[in-house]
C-alpha cells in the first residue's frame, strides 16, 4: 500500500526525511535487532536486502532516488550525475 | 592468429585459438570460390545500385532479402572462406521468423536445438528458472541455438539460387570516397585493383569495420575489462537443452559461467575470467581442459574445438546511415555478449533495411526513405546496448559496494519473486518495439497491437490444413490482415474494388502499381470456419482464426483491417477498411506522399 504522502501520487513532493515513524526508538531497535549478531560482511549483506526489499515494497524509482542522494549527502558525496533507470 | 567473435552472440573478440581435433571438425570452413571479376577489365568503372561490404550474418542475410524483392546485389568479401568459430550461437524467435521469411525455417528448426528455458544457479546450487515462452501458439520456438556458420552457409546458397547476388570472395574494400548521391569503391583482388560507383554501400563488415575506419566514424559507448573465455566442447555432459547460468559456483569461484547446447554434439562455456587475466595463459589447451574438469568431473571425455578470450564494448555509431554509405550489424553497434543481442539485433537490421533499399531502388522511393531505418534501428540498437549494459554491469560488479548489492539480489533470489526479477544473468534478445519512432506512430486503434509492433504468430487453419499466421505475414510486400468471414466480402464491399484509380485489389493484392508497384498481399482471417470462397475472396488466402489467437493476439473484432510492412511490422490497424486509408498509409511508409512542392525540392 503507498502512503498517500508517497511522490507517485504527488510527484512535486519532494522526498521527505520528516520523522514519519510513530516510534522511531522501536523502529531503530528492530533494525539493530536483526543485525547484532552479525559481522561486517552479514551485516552489508542484510542491509543491501533491506534496501531492495524496501525499494521494492514503496514501488517507485523516484523514492528511491530521493533516498539515495539524501544518503550520498550523509556521505558527503555528490548526488549521482546520470541513473540508468526508466523512472 | 585467427581472430573470433564469441559467446551468445558477437561480442568483440579477442585472440582465438581454433583446434583441428583430428575427426569430425565442427565449424566447417565453407569456401567461396573467387572469381576473376570482370571489373577488372573495364576502363570506366561500372555503376550499380546496391553494394554490400561483408558476407557475414548481416551482409548475407540483407543480401538475399534484398534478392526475393528482386533487388541484384554485388557482396564484396576479403575472405575466401566463412568465418570460423560457432561466434553467435543464440537466435531469438523474432531471428527465426525473419530467417523463415527468407526461406531457411525449416533447416533452422531441423538443424538447431530448440529451447525455452534458463536456469540460474548461485554457489552449489539452482537459485531459479524462468520460461521463455509461457504463453503456447507460437511457430517458432523462443530460442534456437545453432553455429552462426551453419546460417551463413545456408544464407551464400540461399543467394545463389536466387541468381541475383553477385558474392565476391576474396575482393577486399580497399578504398571509399563518397559523393552526394553515390560512393566510389576501390575494391583489390589477387589480380589487382578495380574500381565500382554504387547508389547504396551497406558496410556489413563486422565490428573493425574498413568502411566506418576508412570513413573515420567515431562509436560512442563503453568498454568493459573483464575477461571472458569462450570454450566450445564436444562432449555429453547429461544437461537438457536450456541456457545455465552460474554466479560464483564451487568449480569457478568468484565469477560467472555460462552454458549453452549447440548441434553436434557441442556445447558452448563461457567463462568469466575477470579483468587481470592473463589471455595468452589463459587461451592453453590444457588450462581450459583443468577449467572444464572442474566443472564437469575428471570422468567426462571431452574435445575441446574452439577458443577464444574476449572482452566487449557497448557503443554505437551516432548515425547508421551517412549520406548513401548505410552501416548495419556489428559495424553500426556492439553489445556485451550476454543476452544475444549483436548478431539478433544484426538480422534486425537487415530485416528492416533491406525493403526500404527496395523500395528506393525498384520502386520509386525517395532516398530520404533510409531515414526511418536510421531512426528506427538507432532506437533499437540503444535498447540493446542498455539491456546489454546492464546485464554486464550486474555480472561484472565495477565495486566491493555494488558486488555486495549483487549478493543481496542474488541471496534473494532463491525465495523471492523481487530477487529473480533483479538478477540479470543477461536479457535476452526481443524484438525492439518501435513506438513513437521512425514511421511509427503512437496513436493506435483502442484495444489493437501498436503500431511499431512486430507481427505476433498464432496458429490459424488454411483450407483444413493447420499451420502458422506468420507464414502469410510479408511474404510479398506488405500485408492487410482482414479480419471477417469470407461469405460477407462482397466485390466492392468497402469499397474495395469498386473504386476507381489505385489502390484497389485485384487477384488477391492491394495494387498501387501506378506509383510504386510495391506488391501488396490482401489475407483474410475468418472468425468462422470458412465456407468455398466466394467471387470476391477466390484470390485471397482466407485463414481460419479457429482458436481466436490472432483476434486476441491483435486485439481484432470483425471487420477490422491491420496493415503490416513488409519487415512484419504493424504499421497501423483501422477500424474498417477503407482503401484510401490503406493505400494513403502504404505511401506514407514508402516515403511518397510528400507535396508535389516538397517531391520536386527533395533530391
Amino acid at each position: 500500500v503507498i502512503s498517500e504522502r508517497s511522490p507517485l501520487n504527488d510527484p512535486s513532493l519532494a522526498f521527505s526525511t520528516d520523522c514519519r515513524l510513530p516510534d522511531p526508538d522501536a523502529c531503530f531497535t528492530l533494525l539493530t535487532e536483526a543485525c547484532r549478531d552479525l559481522d561486517a560482511t552479514q551485516g552489508h549483506l542484510l542491509h543491501a536486502q533491506l534496501v531492495l526489499l524496501l525499494a521494492n515494497h514503496i514501488g517507485d524509482p523516484r523514492v528511491l532516488r530521493g533516498a539515495i542522494e539524501v544518503a550520498r549527502e550523509g556521505l558527503d558525496l555528490p548526488a549521482v550525475a546520470s541513473v540508468i533507470c526508466a523512472a | 592468429m585467427r581472430t573470433n567473435i564469441g559467446a551468445e552472440a558477437r561480442g568483440t573478440a579477442a585472440d582465438s585459438l581454433y583446434l583441428a581435433c583430428g575427426g569430425m571438425q565442427m565449424h566447417s570452413s565453407v569456401r567461396f570460390s573467387y572469381v576473376r571479376p570482370p571489373d577488372l577489365e573495364l576502363r570506366q568503372p561500372r555503376r550499380v545500385p546496391i553494394v554490400i561490404a561483408g558476407a557475414g550474418l548481416v551482409g548475407l542475410t540483407l543480401a538475399l532479402d534484398l534478392a526475393l524483392r528482386g533487388v541484384r546485389t554485388i557482396v564484396l568479401e576479403a575472405r575466401d572462406t566463412l568465418a570460423e568459430g560457432s561466434r553467435a550461437i543464440v537466435f531469438a524467435q523474432r531471428s527465426i521468423e525473419i530467417l523463415m521469411r527468407l526461406g531457411l525455417g525449416a533447416r533452422m528448426l531441423e538443424k538447431g536445438v530448440g529451447w525455452k528455458l534458463g536456469r540460474v544457479f548461485y554457489k552449489d546450487r539452482e537459485a531459479f528458472s524462468f520460461d521463455f515462452q509461457s504463453e503456447a501458439g507460437y511457430g517458432c520456438p523462443a530460442f534456437i541455438n545453432i553455429q552462426q556458420s551453419y546460417i551463413e552457409q545456408w544464407l551464400v546458397e540461399a543467394c545463389e539460387a536466387t541468381g541475383l547476388v553477385d558474392l565476391r570472395a576474396q575482393n577486399r574494400v580497399a578504398g571509399i570516397e563518397r559523393h552526394a548521391q553515390s560512393t566510389s569503391i576501390d575494391v583489390d583482388t589477387p589480380d589487382g585493383r578495380y574500381a565500382l560507383i554504387c547508389d547504396w554501400l551497406v558496410a556489413c563488415d563486422g565490428a573493425r569495420s574498413f568502411v566506418r575506419s576508412t570513413l573515420q566514424l567515431p562509436l560512442v559507448g563503453k568498454m568493459f575489462h573483464d575477461r571472458f573465455l569462450i570454450v566450445d566442447v564436444e562432449m555429453d555432459p547429461g544437461f537438457s537443452a536450456e541456457r545455465r547460468f552460474w554466479f560464483d559456483p564451487p568449480f569457478h569461484p568468484g565469477h560467472a559461467v555460462l552454458v549453452h547446447k549447440q548441434p553436434d554434439n557441442l556445447w558452448r562455456v563461457d567463462f568469466q575470467l575477470g579483468p587481470d587475466a592473463d589471455p595468452v595463459a589463459e587461451r592453453q589447451p590444457e588450462r581450459v581442459a583443468q577449467r572444464l574438469r572442474a566443472m564437469f568431473g575428471d570422468a567426462l571425455p571431452f574435445t575441446i574445438d574452439w577458443i577464444s578470450v574476449y572482452t566487449f564494448r557497448c557503443r554505437r555509431l551516432e548515425r547508421f546511415v551517412h549520406s548513401r554509405v548505410v552501416f548495419a550489424g556489428d559495424s553500426a553497434h556492439e553489445v556485451s555478449p550476454f543476452g544475444g543481442r549483436g548478431g539478433n539485433g544484426g538480422i534486425q537490421d537487415a530485416d528492416n533495411l533491406g525493403w526500404k533499399l527496395a523500395a528506393i531502388v525498384n520502386h520509386g522511393a525517395p532516398a530520404s526513405l533510409i531515414r526511418s531505418y536510421d531512426e528506427e534501428r538507432l532506437f533499437a540498437a540503444d535498447e540493446n546496448i542498455l539491456n546489454s549494459t546492464r546485464s554486464a554491469h550486474f555480472i561484472s560488479p565495477e565495486s566491493p559496494a555494488v558486488e555486495v548489492l549483487r549478493e543481496a539480489t542474488l541471496r534473494l533470489a532463491r525465495h523471492t519473486p523481487l530477487g529473480r526479477a533483479l538478477v540479470n544473468s543477461g536479457r535476452l534478445s526481443r524484438p525492439a518495439m518501435l513506438q513513437d519512432v521512425g514511421q511509427f506512430g503512437h496513436d493506435a486503434q483502442a484495444g489493437a497491437l501498436r503500431p511499431g509492433t512486430p507481427a505476433r504468430d498464432a496458429p490459424i487453419e488454411c483450407e483444413g490444413q493447420a499451420g502458422w499466421l506468420m507464414h502469410y505475414i510479408g511474404r510479398k510486400g506488405f500485408t492487410v490482415l482482414l479480419y471477417a468471414d469470407p461469405a460477407k466480402i462482397e466485390a466492392g464491399m468497402f469499397g474495395l474494388a469498386a473504386r476507381s484509380g489505385p489502390p484497389v485489389i485485384e487477384a488477391g493484392t492491394f495494387d498501387t502499381a501506378d506509383r510504386s508497384g510495391y506488391p501488396v498481399e490482401v489475407i483474410v482471417v475468418s472468425p468462422v470456419e470458412p465456407r468455398p470462397a466466394s467471387d470476391a475472396t477466390r484470390a485471397m488466402p482466407v485463414l481460419w482464426d479457429r482458436q481466436g489467437l490472432v483476434a486476441r493476439r491483435y486485439g481484432l473484432q470483425a471487420g477490422n483491417a491491420v496493415l503490416l510492412r513488409p519487415d512484419q511490422h504493424v504499421l497501423d490497424a483501422f477500424p474498417a477498411v477503407d482503401s484510401e486509408a490503406l493505400g494513403a498509409a502504404i505511401e506514407r511508409a514508402l516515403d511518397m506522399c510528400q507535396p508535389a512542392v516538397l517531391m520536386e525540392g527533395a533530391q
